[in-house]
This record gives C-alpha cells, sequence and structure tokens, in this order.
C-alpha cells in the first residue's frame, strides 16, 4: 500500500516538474524579420528615426562584368549577393557569409569610392532569429548617403570585410579581463572592474605617476579590446555600378 | 523488500527534482512582453545574446548595438563610445516604432524602458562632482519586446551643466530590428 501511495506520490511530482518546465519555455516566435541600421549625427530627435523609415525602397544601382563579389580566404568565404540597392534612403549591399561559430561575431567593414573613404553607417542581419542560430548569415551592409553621388553617376566601390570580432558581452568575461591586465603588466597599469547598473566601470588600482588616469583608463580599455578573439580577412570586393535614373 | 522499494523511490525523487530545479533556473525570468521595462541581465536574458544591428555616428564617436535574446524574444540598446571622441555624457534607449513612426518609449505606457545617464567614468545615474574627459565606455539599456519593431539609439556628448547639453556636437546612431 505505502509504495502505490509513493509511486503516486513520484507520479505526480514528475507531472509537476514537467509541466513547470515546459511552462517556462517561450511559445511564440519574434515577429522581426530584415533589419536596417542607420546612423544621424545631427542633434535629431525621434523624428528623424521617423523620417529614415519613411524614405521608399527598391530604387536600383547596376552593377557590371567587371566585379569581383566573392572572396575565399582562411577557409572562410564571402559573398555580396545583392545588387547595390537604395534601402531606407540609403546604398547597401547584402553579404552573405559563413562566421567562424554561432558565437556572437561583429564584422568589421571598410570601403572606398573612387579611391575616397567612404563610412559604413550600419549593417543589421537578415532574418535575425534564424540567423544567430546559423553560422551562415547574411548582412544588409548600409554605405553613407554620399556613396551616390548624382554629379559622378559611375564609380567604383572597393569593400572589404576586414575581420570578424568577437563581441563583448554585458558583463565582461573574466578571461578578458586576466588577458587585459596580463598585457598592461609591462606598462605598470593594473585596474579591476566595477558592476554598476547598466554597464562596469574600470577603476585604476595602480598606474606610473607619470601616467595621467585618463590614459591608464584608455590603455585598459584598449587592452579589453586587444583581447577579444578576432579572425582575420581581409575579404575584398570590387563593386562597379551606375545609378539607374528614376 | 518494501523498505528497500521505498529508498529507491526516494531516491529517484530526490535525483529527478536536483535535474529539474536547474532546468528551470536555466531559463529567463520574463519572455517578449513581460521583460519590456526589465533588465536583461537582472532577467538572465543576457546570456544568449547577440547582436543583430549595429550602427556607428560618422566618425566613430558612438556605435550602437541592437542585442536580441532568442530565449527572452527581447532586444536591447548597447552603446559605446569609441576612444577618438572626448564626451563625457552618454545616454541609450530603445524607440518603439509603429507606422513609420518611433516614439521614445518613456513617453509610453508603463513599465517603460527607462533612459540612462552616465557620466564618465561610470557612476550609474549618478552626476560625477568634476566629470573627467571619457575616454571610452559603454552601457545598456532596458529592454523592449522583440516582437516589436524598435530601434536602439546611442548618443554621446559632452557636458559640464547637469542635464544641460554644453557642447554643440552631438553624436548619435540608430540601428533597428526591422
Amino acid at each position: 500500500m505505502k509504495s502505490k501511495i509513493l509511486l503516486i506520490v513520484f507520479a505526480a511530482l514528475g507531472l509537476v516538474a514537467l509541466a513547470v518546465v515546459t511552462a517556462w519555455r517561450p511559445f511564440s516566435n519574434s515577429a522581426s524579420n530584415n533589419n536596417f541600421a542607420s546612423q544621424n549625427s545631427s542633434s535629431a530627435d525621434a523624428n528623424s528615426a521617423k523620417e529614415k523609415n519613411s524614405v521608399s525602397t527598391g530604387s536600383v544601382v547596376n552593377n557590371n562584368s567587371a566585379n569581383v563579389t566573392k572572396a575565399s580566404v582562411n577557409g572562410i568565404t564571402a559573398e555580396i549577393t545583392s545588387k547595390i540597392e537604395i534601402y531606407h534612403g540609403s546604398p547597401s549591399v547584402t553579404l552573405c557569409t559563413d562566421a567562424p561559430s554561432v558565437a556572437d561575431w561583429l564584422p568589421h567593414m571598410s570601403a572606398t569610392y573612387n579611391g575616397q573613404q567612404v563610412n559604413i553607417t550600419g549593417w543589421g542581419l537578415v532574418d535575425p532569429d534564424s540567423a544567430v542560430q546559423s553560422k551562415h548569415r547574411c548582412y544588409i551592409v548600409i554605405f553613407e548617403d554620399a556613396v551616390i553621388d548624382p554629379s559622378h553617376p559611375s564609380g567604383k566601390l572597393l569593400f572589404s570585410l576586414d575581420y570578424f570580432e568577437m563581441s563583448l558581452p554585458e558583463i565582461l568575461p573574466v578571461d578578458i579581463i586576466a588577458k587585459a591586465r596580463d598585457k598592461l603588466k609591462t606598462s605598470g597599469i593594473d585596474f579591476e572592474v566595477q558592476s554598476v547598473p547598466h554597464t562596469q566601470g574600470i577603476v585604476i588600482t595602480k598606474k606610473p605617476g607619470s601616467v595621467a588616469n585618463d590614459q591608464a583608463l584608455q590603455a585598459a580599455e584598449d587592452a579589453i579590446a586587444a583581447s577579444t578573439d578576432k579572425v582575420y580577412g581581409p575579404w575584398t570586393f570590387v563593386l562597379n555600378f551606375n545609378v539607374s535614373q528614376p | 523488500m518494501t523498505s528497500r522499494r521505498i529508498h529507491i523511490l526516494l531516491a529517484l525523487i530526490l535525483a529527478f527534482t536536483l535535474l529539474a530545479i536547474p532546468l528551470v533556473s536555466a531559463h529567463a525570468s520574463c519572455y517578449n512582453t513581460s521583460c519590456r521595462g526589465q533588465d536583461p541581465i537582472d532577467m538572465g536574458c543576457s546570456g544568449d545574446a547577440q547582436t543583430i544591428a549595429s550602427a556607428s555616428s560618422p566618425a566613430g564617436e558612438v556605435t550602437t548595438y541592437l542585442r536580441k535574446s532568442t530565449a527572452c524574444n527581447a532586444i536591447w540598446s548597447k552603446a559605446v563610445k569609441g576612444s577618438s571622441y572626448p564626451g563625457n555624457w552618454m545616454e541609450t534607449e530603445i524607440l518603439e516604432c509603429a507606422n513609420n513612426t518611433c516614439v521614445y518609449t518613456k513617453t509610453t505606457p508603463p513599465p517603460n524602458p527607462p533612459t540612462y545617464y552616465y557620466y564618465w567614468p561610470w557612476y550609474g545615474t549618478q552626476q560625477t562632482p568634476n566629470p573627467q574627459q571619457a575616454t571610452q565606455g559603454y552601457f545598456y539599456g532596458d529592454m523592449a519586446a522583440g516582437s516589436v519593431h524598435s530601434c536602439a539609439r546611442g548618443w554621446v556628448y559632452t557636458s559640464n551643466v547637469p542635464n544641460f547639453i554644453t557642447d554643440s556636437r552631438v553624436y548619435k546612431s540608430w540601428a533597428c530590428n526591422q
């Protein structure tokens, strides 16, 4: 009799535990899909975002046959999979590649247009919900508006995916802090990281008298940045184009 | 024999309970809309965070990352100040967008993901008596629902007077999830 009671208790506990675990899991999926990134340097407000978002999309800038749209370095292949398109008012391309792993790798990119450096103002993952589960990721890469100059409708865009960098999480990992402190040993600088709401603060605990606190802080930040994992390319592309007149 | 069975059953119950506890605690404490206005670390959402969009101001004064947790289906902003800009004031926020209109979340019904202000070198929401020149820094905002079209924005500028911008150079960037 006791055994039967215990069996019933065990079964009930199991069902309760299963129900709790199941209920904790998320049920619905995000509605977000194609994202974009943009920037502004003025003292504008939310209306700027509205304005940026309201620009129509769809204008296409044609590529030609002299383009280089695929590159392989260090076993990683990257490919431009779109024409240059006007996306939310800014020129953009879609870049697809296999990241080094499914971790949060940040692509670092650079570009020149007709020999002059142009800013890459942002990027966004295509279909982010799926992309973050896979090494294969496509990015919409957005260039500064000046890339397409109506007075110079023809141009050559040299675009490079320079390297991948592992992102720093909201709480700095212990091993990154240790690496950074180790890098600073020869300079006589040491620091510790303090948690404060919504960030972490660096406090310099040791520095030579000739080094100002600001300089020591900068050195600590640089050491932290240099301690992240990186995978270098570059993966370089050449895009020749003419602006399609509306 | 009965005693042995009881011991086995008790052991099984204990083992199952111990197994179930970590399964539960490994999950986040909120999901989608229930994450709105919450701290991603406090809610256990930062562990699987990935950057889904990024934007920078022209000379890299500030870079804004839109971060997303799949487990929580929630997003938040993270702003990083470039090392070359000496501004001492930073701000980041999530703007929620609908019909091509993005609004400050602080104007939307509570709980609102608030805007966070920090002086260098990081004193939370407290003003430092003598703000030092910034070198580099980062901070993140509270969460918004991952299912909502939102934009993360980061600001950096110079101020020597609390709550007032004393430098005309204001740099910002934003990144959106759609």
